[in-house]
């Protein structure tokens, strides 16, 4: 069932590269957890398989079906992929052909995406868009030529599978040599888990806002921070602050969708699994991240120990050492480390919204932990972060963003006159940042900035060039991405919402009300993302890499999914080779289902 | 999956919504036009003015984000008999963040059996107070209307205190019915919820009834406990 084998990495047909591989050894064969019944938790080994221990293959078998795991002490229903949650790893080889055969042995449609990966649309895997979908009981045949090599992951995109349990990683291994080297590798899947059905929690966060937020701000929260002012002045921006969030019927608390019942794991292993990875003192290890979660940005460090970026979504950068990342969902980097004690890393994701955390171990052997530093307090939003007054990846002057998002909606309000069956009238109407025409943009309010939310600050260097956060403005392609010559065609794509309702949109407008974009095979096009809602959306493009405006010019990073922050506008540039719908997306899940999807149609 | 505009026409969602109701939760592959609901009830008892009271209060919508058939339905019992009830049952549509708009019909089944057209706004307004005005056509052309507000107050994430007010109107005078223009009863209090989970929640709920009659008005205080469930 499970492709990785222990022993030997069969390297077939081209120069070994240069690692060592980890002999596989009984004790280690003994130790994977195999599924025993239809009722074993199905959950591989604490041991963190080294991917020296992975085949690469053309052919790939997988089977979908529904699963129960106890991932909390209660038994609870996911769907497998291979029977584990998360699936197998399927490794490839750039340059060569891959079937896949997808196996539907559930009751509703279902469909596998390859994130990040140029396939033929017909091959993309969105159903209702790309193709019908897999029916149950149907296998379908995926085939695509692999014209790409990196670190990436697929997907069901029968959007509330995923966070059910469909997802596992994808490794295309290079023609060609990469431009760093490392002893040892291990895949680093971070995902989240709760044991309500994914059906159940859109139902809940539709039926009262901010279902799940159990940390907003109280009274005895509002006196404790006037009675902690230094001055009347402070106590006025506090209260000011407070009215401002209420005026426009907002949460500042409300960053993120889940609560205390989700668990965040690594590799499908829980904190108190403690997934482990092993090196030996001195080894380079690299570290292929991925967020496979549903609705969280993790914030990944290591304590005691530097990450040196090498790729992004799965393309070389030029090396830059940080000691934190963020990563949104759908996001992947590979970062090499370089432990010299003989001692437990802790290996630590910490959500965006402090709800939680995932833990995973890097120990010279099995059955140590490190100390797990403190989360942090709960981010509560500020009106100048809302602002997009941070620094970061942007093109665009941030200040006039604010009077900018006030423009939209002015053409709201009266309700138009058009009778009932015109669908149209309510869409234009997401009126998220309505309340903030007008609003003063305060800056940096003491006691109110409390955590950061801005994903990544404009970074300063530390010392010895180590960046304490990782901003896409640090992040410089080595191999550019070649666009085509030509005037581009602008697209904007206006990130809109209403979270009270919890209806996300693009343009003010559902997957289901939308009329899709064009464009044309070869044709350039720059593509303007503008968040005027108060959460972060990472934002997906299937079907082609797009190059991230932040300041380097030629050598700007290519990415396929890409972090806005509330008020902020990204612009993109991209062009199509294959022609096709391809969908453009939030890429939090529950947000995809309420709407927030796009697509341009390529002719 | 379609890229041209889904032309839906409200009564048709209607129909289908009452059709689907049973039905109503999980949205599929790419559907992101799903029929959801909510359902909120209120069941307690308690004392008014020396007398046992108990009361009723329900409400909830069943449809798609825009287009929704809203129901609710209040009654009171006094020393064990039913001193009042109601039901409404409302077309509720998205008209602007926050907002819906509502038109249906109100069936008054206590004191009388009255029946009234209803049209009305309910949302949050700014500073999140939660609104509900409405204005009610009695089948004999009489016109009144109901105006509320409630406020959230949070003592932790789970205790909350929501001030209330609600005033009924008439707008004439109706000597043989013993109602006088403008304010014909009112009701104020403080409710206090403890949310075990968001969906059961026990509550103390004190308050002021006041009934405007034909010699001036009469008030009554109340003190109840409850249970509320968001189902």
């Amino acid at each position: 069932m499970n492709p990785h084998n222990a022993g030997r990495r069969v390297a077939a047909g081209h120069a070994l590269p240069r690692r060592r591989f980890l002999q596989g050894t009984a004790g280690m064969a003994a130790m994977l957890a195999w599924p025993l019944g239809a009722n074993a938790v199905v959950k591989e080994s604490h041991l963190a398989l080294p991917l020296s221990s992975s085949r690469v293959d053309t052919k790939f078998e997988l089977t979908l079906a529904r699963t129960q795991v106890n991932f909390t002490g209660t038994p609870a229903s996911a769907i497998t992929l291979n029977g584990t949650v998360p699936g197998p790893l399927l490794r490839m080889h750039e340059g060569r052909e891959v079937t896949i055969a997808l196996t539907n042995r559930l009751d509703e449609v279902t469909a596998a995406h390859w994130h990040g990966l140029k396939v033929p649309n017909n091959m993309d895997g969105v159903p209702g868009v790309t193709f019908p979908g897999i029916k149950p009981g149907e296998t379908f045949q995926y085939r695509f030529d692999l014209r790409q090599s990196g670190t990436y992951w697929y997907h069901s995109h029968a959007i509330l599978q995923e966070p059910a349990g469909f997802y596992a990683p994808l490794i295309i291994d290079p023609q060609g040599r990469e431009p760093f080297g490392y002893d040892r590798e291990y895949v680093v899947m971070l995902s989240e888990w709760v044991d309500t059905p994914p059906e159940k929690v859109l139902a809940n966060l539709k039926k009262v806002e901010g279902y799940y937020n159990d940390r907003r701000q109280t009274l005895p929260d509002l006196y404790a921070e006037l009675k902690a002012a230094r001055s009347p002045q402070e106590r006025e921006a506090i209260w000011n602050e407070r009215v401002a969030w209420a005026r426009m019927r907002m949460d500042p608390t409300d960053a993120t969708d889940g609560g205390s019942q989700w668990q965040f794991l690594v590799h499908g292993q829980r904190v108190e699994d403690n997934w482990t990875a092993l090196f030996k003192p001195g080894e380079r290890i690299r570290l292929r991240l991925i967020n496979a979660s549903a609705m969280n940005f993790f914030d990944v460090s290591i304590p005691g120990l530097d990450l040196t970026v090498v790729q992004a979504d799965g393309q070389n950068v030029r090396p830059v050492k940080v000691r934190e990342l963020r990563m949104g969902n759908g996001e992947t980097y590979d970062v090499i480390v370089k432990p010299t004690e003989r001692k437990a890393y802790t290996l630590f994701a910490a959500t965006s919204g402090r709800i939680g955390f995932a833990r995973g171990t890097l120990a010279p052997e099995l059955g140590m932990e490190g100390e797990i530093p403190p989360m942090g307090p709960r981010p509560v939003r500020s009106l100048a972060e809302m602002a997009g007054a941070h620094g970061g990846a942007h093109g665009a002057a941030p200040a006039p963003q604010a009077a900018a998002a006030a423009d939209p909606h002015a053409g709201h309000g009266a309700a138009p006159a058009a009778p009932a069956p015109a669908p149209a009238d309510p869409h234009a109407m997401h009126g998220g940042m309505k309340g903030m025409e007008g609003m003063p943009m305060q800056d940096g309010m003491p006691g109110m900035a409390g955590m950061p939310m801005g994903g990544a600050k404009a970074t300063d260097s530390l010392a010895d060039g180590l960046k304490d956060r990782l901003a896409y403005a640090d992040l410089e392609a080595l191999t550019p991405m070649r666009l085509p010559a030509g005037p581009a065609k602008k697209i904007d794509m206006r990130l809109t919402g209403d979270m009270n309702r919890y209806i996300w949109s693009i343009n003010d407008k559902k997957l289901s009300q939308a009329t899709f974009f064009e464009a044309r095979v070869g044709e350039r096009l720059e593509i303007r993302l503008i968040n005027e809602t108060m959460m972060e959306h990472p934002m997906h493009m299937h079907g082609a890499f797009f190059v991230v405006d932040n300041g380097k010019g030629e050598r700007a990073p290519l990415k396929h999914t890409v972090i806005v922050k509330p008020g902020e506008t990204i612009t993109v540039h991209t062009s199509f080779d294959e022609p096709g719908p391809w969908v453009f997306h939030c890429h939090l899940f529950y947000h995809a289902a309420a709407g927030m999807v796009q697509a341009i149609v390529v002719k | 999956m379609n890229t041209k505009m889904n032309h839906r026409t409200g009564s048709l969602t209607l129909a289908l919504a009452a059709a689907l109701a049973p039905l109503a939760g999980p949205a599929r592959a790419m559907e992101d036009d799903a029929i959801f609901q909510a359902t909120r009830v209120e069941v307690d008892a308690g004392r008014s003015d020396s007398k046992s009271i108990a009361a009723w209060r329900a409400d909830g919508w069943i449809g798609t984000d825009y287009n929704r058939f809203a129901w609710r339905t209040e009654g009171t019992r006094r020393d064990g008999r039913l001193e009042d009830a109601e039901v409404q049952a409302l077309y509720s549509r998205y008209v602007a963040p926050f907002w819906d708009l509502q038109l249906g019909l109100r069936r008054e089944l206590k004191p009388a059996a009255r029946n009234y057209a209803v049209i009305g706004m309910r949302g949050l307004a700014p500073y999140a107070f939660d609104v509900d005005v409405a204005a009610f056509v009695r089948s004999d052309g009489r016109l009144f209307a109901r105006t509320r507000a409630e406020y959230d107050m949070l003592f932790t994430n789970r205790l909350i205190a929501r001030p209330f007010v609600g005033i009924d109107w008439a707008a004439r005078s109706i000597p043989s019915d013993g109602i006088k223009a403008g304010a014909t009863s009112s009701e104020w209090g403080l409710n206090v919820r403890y949310e075990i989970t968001r969906a059961v929640a026990p509550y103390l709920e004190i308050g002021r009834q006041w009934q405007r009659g034909t010699d001036g008005g009469a008030g009554a205080n109340s003190v109840r406990a409850g249970l509320r469930l968001v189902l």
